[in-house]
């Protein structure tokens, strides 16, 4: 305990000099900035500024760079509650809710609930990181890809229970999304799959596309067959920031939310993108009328928010305690560490305390500079839908299109935005919802890739899976999930087929 | 002859029915594999098959169960929308951003009847040189700012 | 009107114009990287990059091309205009998919290589609960069972360079389990959930923590970051030697003076003592080669690594 205290001492004196607090800020800032802009991650702005970093040491580099990755996950939620235009995963799970409560004039709170969120997260995380960074490190080895594959298998029972509408209809678009994600290299032989030749296709489709796609601009395709008084801004919008009674109905989700996704943060094999769907799943289950699920609950915004940001924070622990990057973004900072001269791996922490303690430190102050930075700024993005829709929606599709380009610079990548969006827009005619999709295409490769090398492993032996006890615990979970989300719609579907 | 009750579940199931044709043509000459080493078709092909099989319970309840009529489709704004956005794909490295975006959205401004010329005018004019502030300024985007074909013009 | 849009074009610096090696650079300078941002060819990139704009008056940009094993970029730029400024960073994939796939829109010939300056060896290494000892000890033990192996990917250096070795060198039967990604494959030995790792600089650190237990590194001499393990030529497999390199290149028909005012750029920006250290601290084999021979040593590792496709059976479509 009293060595915690020393080594979170010592990490602030590194990061409260002028230098790191002003790149803290900086990083912070222009993480909020971009994770607002759809399409314009964190990777692509690292990258651009990895070379600005040099004349810097090492420390002030990576407390820059960090910054701009969970300030970005600050800013994500912006976009999606705003304006439903997810630009990654965990923001689709916002969207569902937080845009819903942005219709009903309630976008100050929600964004206010979710900085909140994000806030407490982070600060938790920190601390996890702290004291138990080292420790929880020897857990995240023990899961191999059948642990993964597993946990990937409960993370799909989520999506149906995610689902507001018919418990079939999820499965067929999460079947749907694990399609979609075959398209592409295979892991095992390298061939193309599904990809019919294409350049643009060999890689497989990017979720960013899918996100703005499905969600962002087939909304739009939906709002324009109203007129403009039925449309996202209702002139009144309502309180800037949340009050006691919904800090109150938002304590216990936060708390859980932080718990889940600490843990799933953790592991190195990308667990954390679970984090705001598992959230999301469990305030629906435990919530006492789950009907108001997707229709504005703010338990939906607050849960997957935490979860989000706790998960990006302790995802640094298999990065500095391991050397291995759980993400994209993982990757680009070991990247960074090999530029200035630091070897990724197990010794960052003994040879290089300064940078490990003062990174540390410096996460807890960018939470706390997030939250100075994003509460103000609530009031101008509400502001942002005072804008008359007739425009509004056609910066939308503008951002969307930049954005997507922005990702590979291929315009190709623009038609097949449009092509989603159609789809998404014929989905929504035929009652079908696209957040299950999405979860199934960014479960789908791993989960394949996992069961693929678990098999390889096992010498093609399913049994794998129920041998290794932690695989089968979550295996069972993920069973256990399912019926608790089918029975009920069985016995209802009955009793309606009973009526007739 | 049964009659259609549902229509909306009977063309979902058709259209599943139909991606998972087409999914399972595509991977045809890929390899299925074994449980040992499972092959680039195997999973594709099993999914495949379960869209399938959702698709024909769609298609049964479809007659099975009354549902709703076909959905009504609104397309001038999609159509409008969707035509904006190939026009901006195929203008973005061809003619540049300064091009591309502006006429982008004076197309996709008319996908909603309320649009007024004038004021998509200006909002046009005024989100390009935003946009080309915040990305290809401030966050340094590689976005071509203004290409001029047949001459040596690029920025 | 032309005359203002001429001197416009002058003043920012992007007027095109006959390529001269005189005046190289005229205008800014794209290195195409043909792997995601955080990779071994993008960091690299971005360390020359960043260098080779301080040393130039014209801006020298990073540009990640990702795509179908690194044939995306080296293609793009195999078409690109013959000037130099479109220079591709690349990694062993460019040699290495030469032979391994089946049909490319592009040849090796189209691509004049600059540079490269650096290289890290692969190596093998276990888990120490799995296994401890040598080599030898580990050929022993691995009778009668297939050795799981996890890699970079399928295709990758570690890959072919591993089951090569288990095949035709060791003749013991061997599973490979690819990974996405060098780091996931070493994740998965840390976690001794596979029999062995194959991979290059990434077991570096590991090794010299002792949280992995390397076997044999296929060097010609032993490795700065890891100096306890033998080479594969020391325990018998004589000329076994497999490494993964970072290069850079121009489209064919680049006049030979910009190769040459670029090769020395290069060169010596990792042959600056900071950078240097840098390099080798992170487990990188620096080497110092002129266009000529880099064109040559790109030759010999077609060859080499075509040897080794061709014996092991792998290939691509």
């Amino acid at each position: 305990m009293w060595d915690l205290v020393a080594n979170l001492g010592f990490g602030l004196s590194v990061a409260l000099t002028p230098t790191n607090l002003a790149l803290c800020f900086i990083g912070c800032l222009l993480g909020t900035l971009i994770g607002v802009l759809p399409g314009i991650g964190p990777i692509a702005t690292i990258a651009i500024l990895l070379p600005v970093t040099f004349g810097l040491t090492p420390v002030s580099a990576l407390i820059m760079l960090s910054g701009i990755y969970y300030g970005a996950q600050y800013g994500g939620s912006t976009a999606s509650i705003l304006l439903q235009i997810p630009g990654e995963s965990s923001a689709v799970v916002t969207a569902l809710d937080g845009h819903q409560m942005a219709r009903q004039g309630r976008a100050g709170i929600a964004l206010g609930i979710a900085a909140l969120g994000s806030f407490f997260a982070g600060t938790v995380a920190t601390l996890v990181i702290a004291a138990l960074g080292a420790p929880l490190t020897a857990l995240a080895l023990v899961f191999g890809p059948a642990e993964y594959f597993s946990l990937m298998v409960m993370g799909l029972a989520f999506a149906v229970v995610l689902a507001r509408g018919s418990i079939l209809k999820a499965i067929t678009m999460i079947l749907v999304g694990i399609l979609l994600s075959t398209i592409g290299p295979d892991i095992t032989t390298g061939q193309g799959r599904m990809t019919f030749g294409f350049d643009w296709l060999s890689d497989g489709l990017e979720v960013a596309i899918l996100g703005m796609g499905l969600f962002g601009i087939a909304e739009v395709f939906r709002n324009l067959e109203h007129n403009e008084a039925r449309q996202v801004a209702h002139g009144a919008i309502g309180r800037l920031l949340p009050g006691v009674p919904e800090l109150k109905q938002s304590a216990k989700p936060v708390l859980r939310g932080t718990v889940i996704g600490a843990m799933l943060g953790i592991l190195p094999g990308n667990g954390a993108v679970l984090g705001p769907y598992a959230s999301y799943a469990l305030e629906k289950k435990i919530a006492d009328d789950p009907r108001r699920f997707g229709h504005g609950a703010i338990e939906g915004v607050a849960g997957p928010e935490s979860a989000n940001n706790a998960g990006a924070q302790t995802s640094f622990i298999p990065l500095l305690t391991l050397g291995i990057p759980p993400n994209a973004v993982m990757a680009l900072m070991v990247g960074a560490m090999t530029i200035h001269g630091i070897v990724p791996g197990p010794q960052v922490m003994t040879k290089v305390p300064d940078l490990f303690w003062g990174l540390i430190a410096s996460m807890w102050i960018g939470n706390l500079m997030l939250l100075v930075i994003n509460l103000p700024l609530i009031g101008i993005w509400v502001k942002l839908l005072k804008v008359p829709y007739r425009l509004l929606f056609v910066g939308i599709v503008i951002f969307c299109c930049i954005g997507v380009y922005s990702l590979n610079r291929q315009p190709v990548d623009i038609l097949v935005l449009t092509f989603l969006a159609v789809v998404g827009y014929a989905l929504s005619k035929f009652d079908f919802e696209p957040a299950p999709l999405t979860l199934g295409f960014v479960l789908g490769r791993m989960m394949e890739e996992n069961l693929r090398q678990a098999l390889i492993i096992s010498r093609g032996s399913l049994w794998t899976f129920v041998e290794r006890p932690i695989s089968a615990v979550l295996l069972a979970l993920g069973v256990a999930l399912l019926v608790v989300a089918i029975l009920p719609a069985i016995r209802r579907s009955r009793e309606e087929a009973f009526q007739e | 002859m049964p009659s259609v009750r549902a229509p909306r579940s009977l063309i979902s199931g058709l259209a599943l029915i139909a991606l998972a044709a087409f999914a399972l043509w595509a991977v045809s000459d890929l390899s299925q594999g074994t449980m040992r080493a499972m092959g680039p078709a195997m999973l594709p092909r099993v999914v495949a098959v379960a869209i399938g099989v959702c698709g024909l319970i769609f298609v049964g309840l479809g007659f099975l169960q009354k549902g709703e009529p076909l959905p009504a489709w609104e397309l001038r704004g999609p159509l409008i929308v969707g035509l904006g956005m190939v026009v901006f794909a195929l203008t973005i490295r061809s003619l540049g951003f300064a091009v591309a975006a502006p006429l982008a959205m004076l197309i996709i401004g008319r996908g909603t009847t309320e649009a007024q010329p004038r004021e998509l005018a200006i909002f046009a004019a005024a989100m390009t040189a935003f946009c080309l502030g915040l990305f290809r300024y401030l966050l340094d985007q590689p976005i071509p700012v203004l290409i001029v074909p047949g001459t040596d013009i690029a920025f | 009107m032309r005359r203002l849009l001429a001197a416009a074009a002058l003043l920012t610096g992007f007027a095109t114009g006959p390529a001269m090696a005189q005046d190289y650079p005229a205008k800014r300078v794209t290195l195409v990287v043909a792997f995601a941002p955080g990779g071994f060819a993008d960091t690299f990139a971005r360390i020359i990059g960043q260098k080779l704009g301080e040393r130039w008056p014209q801006p020298v940009i990073v540009e990640n091309r990702a795509g179908a094993g690194g044939n995306t970029a080296a293609k793009s730029v195999s078409t690109a205009a013959p000037d130099g400024y479109t220079i591709l960073v690349t990694t062993t994939a460019l040699a290495i998919n030469q032979s391994l796939y089946k049909k490319l829109d592009y040849t090796a010939d189209s691509l004049t290589a600059i540079a490269m300056p650096a290289s890290s060896p692969e190596s093998i290494a276990t888990h120490p609960d799995k296994f401890k000892g040598g080599l030898k000890e580990f050929l022993a033990w691995a009778k009668g069972r297939e050795v799981t192996f996890a890699t970079a990917g399928v295709g990758s250096g570690s890959h072919l360079a591993a089951e090569y070795f288990f095949k035709v060198l060791a003749k013991t039967p061997s599973a490979h389990v690819p990974f996405r990604g060098g780091a996931l494959a070493v994740q998965a030995a840390l976690g001794n959930q596979v029999d062995l790792v194959s991979s290059s600089f990434g077991v570096m650190p590991h090794v010299a923590e002792r949280k992995l237990n390397g076997l044999a590194v296929a060097s010609a001499t032993r490795v700065a970051a890891m100096p306890d393990v033998p080479t594969f030529a020391e325990l018998g497999f004589a000329g076994f030697e497999a490494a993964s390199w970072v290069g850079f290149f121009v489209p064919a028909r680049t006049p030979s003076g910009i190769v040459t005012t670029l090769n020395r750029a290069i060169n010596d920006i990792v042959a600056e003592p900071a950078t240097e250290k840098q390099l080798l601290d992170v487990g990188y084999q620096l080497a110092r080669r002129d266009a000529a021979q880099s064109g040559q040593f790109l030759k010999a590792e077609i060859e080499k690594w075509g040897v080794m496709v061709r014996a092991i059976g792998a290939t691509v479509d």
